[in-house]
Formats: C-alpha cells, sequence, structure tokens
C-alpha cells in the first residue's frame, strides 16, 4: 500500500492520515464529521479499520485524504498496526471526559515508535469539548503535554463540529509543510511523484521543532 | 397422476430380488410421484445405474403375489392394492449390465417430486387408523433421513414454513430429518416468526434426540445456571472486579444496533441492560476470550429473536463456541481465513485477483470485519438475520442418533455414497441445493466421539484432475477453518463489486468503496451468488468415482509448506499446514 507514489501529482496531494487512540473516544465520529459533515451517536464501534476519503482544497493546492479510522479495542491491534505503515498523517484521539485516555496518548506514540513512524506528522484531538460539565483533563495539562511533545492540540467536538476543519485544515497544511522541506532539502533532485518525497528530513524537523511538527 | 383414493402418503418398502436382505425404505405421495420418479429413486436409493424391473409384492391368503409394474397405472393399482397393508412392497430384479451414464456421468434430476415429509407419515398412520410401533416409525425415519435428503423440493420459493417445521418432529417432539432441515434453510430461510424455534436447532442448542419436554428442562437448567452466575458477578462485592470490564461492554452496548427499532429505545431499557448483562456474564465464564468489540453485534440479534436474556445467552455461548477464535488475541483463526479468501478470489475470479495484487490489496484486510462480525454489519439488520441463519444451517447439523455414523462396516460407507451421489445430481443439474455430501462430511469432523481418524480420512475429498487452474483450496473441513460459507459471501460480495474494484485506484478508495456499502449489500443477490459459488467449490470436492472413497492423509501427518507470509505471527505458518488436505483444482 505504497500511495507514496501518489503522493504528488499534478499539482495534486494525496495523504495518507491514520486516527488512532482509546475505545470510544470519537475517532470514528470525528471521521464522519469531517468526511461527511454528520454526527450519530449510534454509530458502532470499530472492528478492525473503517477507511474515508476527503478532498479539500488549501492554499491553492487540491488535496486528498485517505482517512483510516482504526479500532480502539486493544484487540485489534495485530490488525490496525498492519495499517500504520505509509501514515503521512497522525491522529491521535483522546476523551476530555476520561483521564484515562488521555494517559493513554504516551502508549499510542509508543505504538507509532514500534512501528517507526515517529517521523509522520502527529496531532492531537481532545475530543468531546461540548461535554464541558464532564470535563476530566484539564486544558493546561493537555497543552502543556502536546507542547512538550511538539504536536498541535485541538480540543474539538465531533458532536457540534467545533474545530473538527480546523484540526485537519491545520494537519493538512503540516503534511504540506513536511512535503515541501523534504523536497526542497532531499539530497537527490525529485522527480514528481517521487517516493521520498513525503518523508521528513532531519533538517525539516529542526525547522519544526520549535512548531507542532514531529 | 389423479388423487389415489385419498391417499396422500405410502410408505414404499423395496428388496432386491438377488438379495431380499438388502431393503430400502421411503415415502412417496402417490398422488404426485410417477413411475418414472419411483423408479429413479430405486436406482439412487440402491446407488445402481442399470436397468430394473420392479414387482409389486402382494400377499394374498398364504400366497404371494407378484405384479410386474411398467406403467404410471401399475403402480396406482399397487397403491389401491395396498391400502390395508403396512407397506407397498416392491422388489426389484436387475435385468441388464448395460450402463446407461450421461454425458456428465451423474444422473438426471426429475421434477416436479414432493419432499416425502414425516407429517405426511402422521396423516397416513391417522388417516388409515394403522397402528404404527413408534420404534418402527423411528426405524423407517431414519432411512427416510438417507434417502429423502436426495429429495428436497429444489422448486420450491418459500422459506421454512410453520408445516414444514412441525413436520420434522416426531410425536414427542424429537427432531427428526435435521438435514433436510438446514438445506431448507440453507436455500431458503426461515419464516421470521419460526426463528425463536429454529435458531435453537440451527445453534445446536440441544444435544441430539432430546424429547420436547427434555428440550424446555434443558433450557431451564441452562437458564437457571445463567441466573445464578449473573447473580455472583452482580453480588455488590464483586463488583469492583468486573469494572473495566463493564465499563468497555457498555460502551458498545450503548451503540449496538440503535438504530433499530427493538434497541431504539432509551440507554435504561431493559433490552440494553439485558445485552450488557449476557455479554458481562460470557466474558466472565471465558475468559481466554472475555470480550472484544464486536460481540455484541452477534448476541443483539439473538437478543431481538429470543427475546430472553437467559435463552439468548445460552444461544450466544454456543455461537461463541464457534466464532471465539475471531476475536482471540493471536489473530490465528483470523489469518487462517485470510489466506483462504485470497485462495478462493485467485481460483475464482483471477483477473480480480490480479487487480488486488496490484493494489496491493490481496490481503483481504479490507474484509476484516465480514469476516470477524460473519458479515453481519454488512447489512441491514434484518437480511443480517438470513445471512446468519444461511452461515449456521452451512454448518453441521446434529448428527442423528441412529444414523449410520459409526466409523466402521459399510453401511457407513454406503449411506456417504449415497448422498454424495444424490448432491452430485442436484448440483450438476445447477440446483442451488446443499450437498450432502459436505454436511455428512463435517457431521464426521465434528463429532467428537468419532474416534476413528482413519475412517473419516477417508470420507474426504479426491482431485478432479487439473482441469482448471492449477490453484490449491483446503477442503471444506478446512476451508475458512470450518466454516467454508462465509468465505463464498465475502467472495460473492467481492465479485458482485468487481467492476467496481477496477474502477479504483488504490487500496484507499478499494476499501473505501466497500464501506460506502455498510448495511447496503443486497442480502438475495448476495446469497445466491455465495450458493452458486459454493456449490461450484462443493462440486469440485465431490468424490465422482463411484466405487472407491479416495483417501486422504490425516491432517497432522500432511506437513506442506506454504509461504508465510501472513501479518500475524511466525505461527501462522504452522496452522496453514494443519489445515491439511488440498484440493487440486
Amino acid at each position: 500500500m505504497d500511495q507514496n507514489q501518489n503522493c504528488h501529482k499534478n499539482n495534486e496531494f494525496l495523504f495518507k492520515v491514520l486516527i488512532i487512540g482509546d475505545v470510544a473516544v470519537g475517532k470514528s465520529s470525528i471521521m464522519k464529521r469531517f468526511a461527511e459533515n454528520v454526527f450519530d451517536r449510534k454509530y458502532g464501534s470499530t472492528i478492525g479499520v473503517d477507511f474515508k476519503t476527503k478532498k479539500l482544497k488549501l492554499g491553492g493546492k487540491a488535496v486528498k485524504l485517505q482517512i483510516w479510522d482504526t479500532a480502539g479495542h486493544e484487540r485489534f491491534r495485530s490488525i490496525t498496526s498492519a495499517f500504520y505503515r505509509g501514515a503521512h498523517g497522525i491522529v491521535l484521539v483522546y476523551d476530555v471526559t476520561r483521564m484515562e485516555t488521555f494517559t493513554n496518548i504516551p502508549k499510542w506514540l509508543q505504538e507509532l515508535d514500534l512501528q517507526d513512524y515517529n517521523c509522520t506528522v502527529k496531532i492531537l484531538f481532545g475530543n468531546k469539548s461540548d461535554l464541558s460539565s464532564e470535563r476530566d483533563v484539564p486544558r493546561e495539562t493537555a497543552f502543556k503535554y502536546a507542547d512538550s511533545n511538539n504536536m498541535f492540540l485541538f480540543e474539538t467536538s465531533a458532536k457540534t463540529g467545533n474545530s473538527v476543519n480546523e484540526a485537519f485544515e491545520h494537519l493538512v497544511s503540516r503534511m504540506l509543510v513536511a512535503f515541501h522541506e523534504a523536497e526542497s532539502t532531499a539530497t537527490k533532485p525529485i522527480l514528481s511523484g517521487d517516493l521520498s518525497t513525503c518523508i521528513l528530513s532531519e533538517q525539516e524537523k529542526i525547522i519544526a521543532g520549535s512548531g507542532c511538527s514531529c | 397422476m389423479s388423487s389415489v383414493g385419498g391417499i396422500d402418503a405410502v410408505r414404499v418398502k423395496v428388496a432386491l430380488e438377488e438379495n431380499p436382505n438388502d431393503i430400502r425404505r421411503f415415502v412417496i405421495d402417490p398422488n404426485i410421484t410417477t413411475f418414472a420418479d419411483l423408479y429413479k429413486w430405486i436406482q439412487r436409493a440402491f446407488y445402481i445405474k442399470r436397468n430394473l424391473e420392479i414387482s409389486h409384492r402382494l400377499s394374498c391368503g398364504n400366497s404371494l403375489l407378484n405384479f410386474t409394474i411398467t406403467s404410471d397405472k401399475d403402480l396406482q393399482e399397487a397403491v389401491v392394492a395396498t391400502v390395508n397393508s403396512p407397506y407397498l412392497e416392491l422388489s426389484i430384479h436387475v435385468t441388464d449390465e448395460t450402463v446407461v451414464p450421461n454425458e456428465s456421468e451423474d444422473w438426471i434430476v426429475l421434477d416436479g417430486y414432493d419432499i416425502p415429509m414425516i407429517k405426511d407419515i402422521r396423516s397416513f398412520g391417522n388417516r388409515l387408523a394403522l397402528p404404527i410401533a413408534s420404534a418402527l416409525r423411528k426405524r423407517v425415519e431414519n432411512t427416510l433421513y438417507q434417502i429423502t435428503s436426495a429429495f428436497i423440493d429444489t422448486s420450491r420459493k418459500s422459506p421454512l414454513g410453520e408445516s414444514d417445521w412441525l413436520a420434522h418432529f416426531d410425536d414427542e417432539g424429537r427432531l427428526i430429518n435435521p438435514q433436510e432441515l438446514w438445506v431448507i434453510v440453507f436455500n431458503w430461510g426461515v419464516e421470521p416468526t419460526l426463528r425463536k424455534d429454529v435458531w435453537k436447532h440451527l445453534l445446536n442448542v440441544f444435544p441430539p434426540d432430546l424429547t420436547e419436554i427434555d428440550r424446555e428442562k434443558y433450557l431451564l437448567m441452562k437458564s437457571k445456571v445463567y441466573w445464578q452466575i449473573r447473580a455472583s458477578w452482580k453480588r455488590e462485592d464483586q463488583l469492583p472486579k468486573t469494572e473495566p470490564l463493564r465499563d468497555m461492554v457498555w460502551k458498545d452496548v450503548r451503540r449496538t444496533d440503535r438504530t433499530y427499532p427493538y434497541f431504539d429505545v432509551p440507554d435504561e431499557h431493559q433490552r440494553l441492560t439485558s445485552l450488557f448483562n449476557i455479554l458481562v456474564t460470557y466474558a466472565i465464564l471465558n475468559p481466554d476470550v472475555s470480550y472484544a468489540q464486536g460481540m455484541s453485534d452477534l448476541a443483539a440479534p439473538l437478543l431481538v429473536v429470543m427475546e430472553d436474556e437467559a435463552v439468548t445467552f445460552t444461544c450466544f455461548s454456543t455461537l461463541m463456541a464457534r466464532c471465539k477464535k475471531h476475536f482471540l488475541p493471536d489473530g490465528k483463526a483470523m489469518s487462517l481465513k485470510f489466506d483462504h479468501l485470497t485462495l478462493l478470489v485467485q481460483k475464482f475470479d483471477p483477473e480480480l485477483y490480479k487487480y488486488l495484487l496490484k493494489v496491493e490489496a490481496d490481503d483481504m484486510f479490507f474484509c476484516y470485519r465480514w469476516l470477524v462480525l460473519d458479515l453481519k454489519r454488512e447489512f441491514q439488520f434484518d437480511d443480517a438475520l438470513n445471512i446468519m441463519e444461511a452461515i449456521w444451517s452451512s454448518l453441521l447439523p446434529p448428527p442423528p442418533k441412529d444414523a449410520p455414523q459409526s466409523p466402521s462396516g459399510e453401511t457407513f460407507n454406503t449411506a456417504n455414497k449415497l448422498c454424495n451421489h444424490s448432491s452430485a445430481v442436484l448440483r450438476s443439474e445447477g440446483y442451488n441445493s446443499l450437498p450432502y455430501s459436505y454436511q455428512s462430511l463435517v457431521n464426521a469432523n465434528n463429532d467428537e466421539n468419532f474416534s476413528d481418524e482413519d475412517e473419516y480420512a477417508q470420507l474426504n475429498i479426491n482431485d478432479f484432475g487439473g482441469k482448471l487452474e492449477l490453484v490449491s483450496l483446503p477442503d471444506p473441513y478446512h476451508l475458512g477453518d470450518g466454516n467454508p460459507f462465509t468465505l463464498f459471501l465475502c467472495l460473492a460480495i467481492l465479485i458482485l463489486h468487481r467492476e467496481r474494484v477496477f474502477s479504483e485506484q488504490d487500496y484507499n478508495s478499494l476499501a473505501s468503496s466497500f464501506d460506502k456499502k455498510v448495511r447496503k449489500h443486497d442480502a438475495e443477490k448476495v446469497l445466491s451468488k455465495a450458493r452458486q459459488l459454493f456449490s461450484q467449490y462443493l462440486r469440485h470436492c465431490e468424490i465422482v468415482d463411484n466405487n472407491e472413497f479416495v483417501s486422504l492423509q490425516k491432517p497432522k501427518e500432511k506437513v506442506k509448506e506454504k509461504k508465510n507470509d501472513s501479518w500475524f505471527d511466525d505461527n501462522s505458518c504452522e496452522i496453514v499446514s494443519s489445515s491439511g488436505q488440498e484440493i487440486q483444482c
């Protein structure tokens, strides 16, 4: 599944984005909100991986996102991790009303490390922000954590749609930056659709270090 | 034939003239049975292809008369003459050695026959006031079981209805001729109102051969045990132990099939609580699998149908006995299913397979949910019920107690030959019938008491001569880890959407195009395509040879190398090896 080949064609970009996080934090709801602008509380649990495609224009660039919504259940880890390969962006989701889903984020990062994708653009979603009375994860704690891990954090609500699009747009812009940085710093001349173009370079990491990328 | 004196069932006893001890018994409906029907049936019953002379043996005082039957009229007269006898006694004589095979070597199926129903025996008994000893009836019925299975009415359109269902019980409510039932359900489904009863049998909830009263007692006992276990984990001092489990289960229960009217109720509703209790109790009793996402999907339809928490639990437990492998963390069963599904696509649609290779989707991971949940999520809830019962009926019916399952002796082989051949007949005529050969094979395979492995291995499959592309397919014992039909449902979906697949440029678009079809597949189309493909596969598994069962090596003796391309773990190689016998097709 190497869509890197298609990563950049005729000024169109194709990125693979993975959504991971604990059970019932709202991964599928986020995907559905973003891809179809709908919300359904009764959406069943994800078994394995669900797939959606979303096209958007950002800064004059046409971007196609392949979104892979994975099951949060430990039991499906063997299959879901098989899909990690080749992801350009990772959306890590926790539930602001359940602290344990937030404290598990490092475990998810570790999971990615194991898969050797610590170089992909990562973004943190604190979902269910509409349930303010049930909030369990303080904003400050979360932002501090995100900062120290060079990730951008968005508190989102798939239910109301709050910040979902913004968060994804931010992710896309980060992936575009990563793409261009890699292109300009690559040692070899880049041909359109070159494999290496979507992988972040060391140089880019330093540039991105102060910001929100990996 | 015109109506024969109001008689709607006649019991027939046929003996071979050359060997009067070789006897077959079955029931015919004289109103619709032609002489030609009878002739073919007798040929099949004795597994002979030669020409026959059939004569009616009639006791008349102390003497025995023989009348040759050569026409419908003769048969009609014989029936009328038998009205006061327990049987229509026939004797057959093989007249010549001419084997008149069709090109296909298979026999021709006659149209317009009906299933000799057990209810017919009853009405026969009642109407003619013939005292039939129940032991005798049982013997007749067991013989029937072997023979009638060949005579399923392939032209029927309707699902299993109440009269069909009731006809499958004896006076004390023992299930009889389950194989025929399974075939009807497999091909035509079940009337929704009957599901509550039929499903318990399809799921093999009961030990075989229980009377209706015994079954009630059995369920009651099971329910009692359930309530006890439930009460034990609900005790105040025990609750903290299960908190994470209960948390997890509840998260899924509150989002399982909530758009379906039955579950379209407030969160606190008893129905949701019941589903929750069932899953928690199961998880506690089965710590190896505990609870995994997806189980709620399997339990929900059972609760909707059974409408009783404890009974649902019992049904769910038997269903999970087969399905729990899907949820085990080692992923071995799933790995095997992926491999086999890939093989099937390769075999049945090489072009599609090539395309999947091209977009690197030949791992079939995008079918994961299909396989884990036996496709329950791919269809509308009501359609999923049809799919589920088709899958269950494609599996083993309980082995009848008196059926020839003895691992030794001629009877067993003869019975299986008969079954094999009958199914070959049906299928070669293009009927979508479930082959009995497979059913009886599965029976043997799953019967734990079935100790003699040599015999069982003999009942297996032959190769059919390299006519097709050389792709090895596992036999029905092993294909899909013993549940081959689910794979054929997946295959059917893939093939029905092959054009759409070809239009997708990459893995993701391909997978998401199938995701768009979640709960939207046409169950009827998929089922009918799957049956057709399954038949095709089983035809290849058929033992075509009339005389010999081709012996296959036992799985444990056969170590086959297979590429270890599985994504789960290194052990998967072993599993593929243990899948053992393969069919070259």
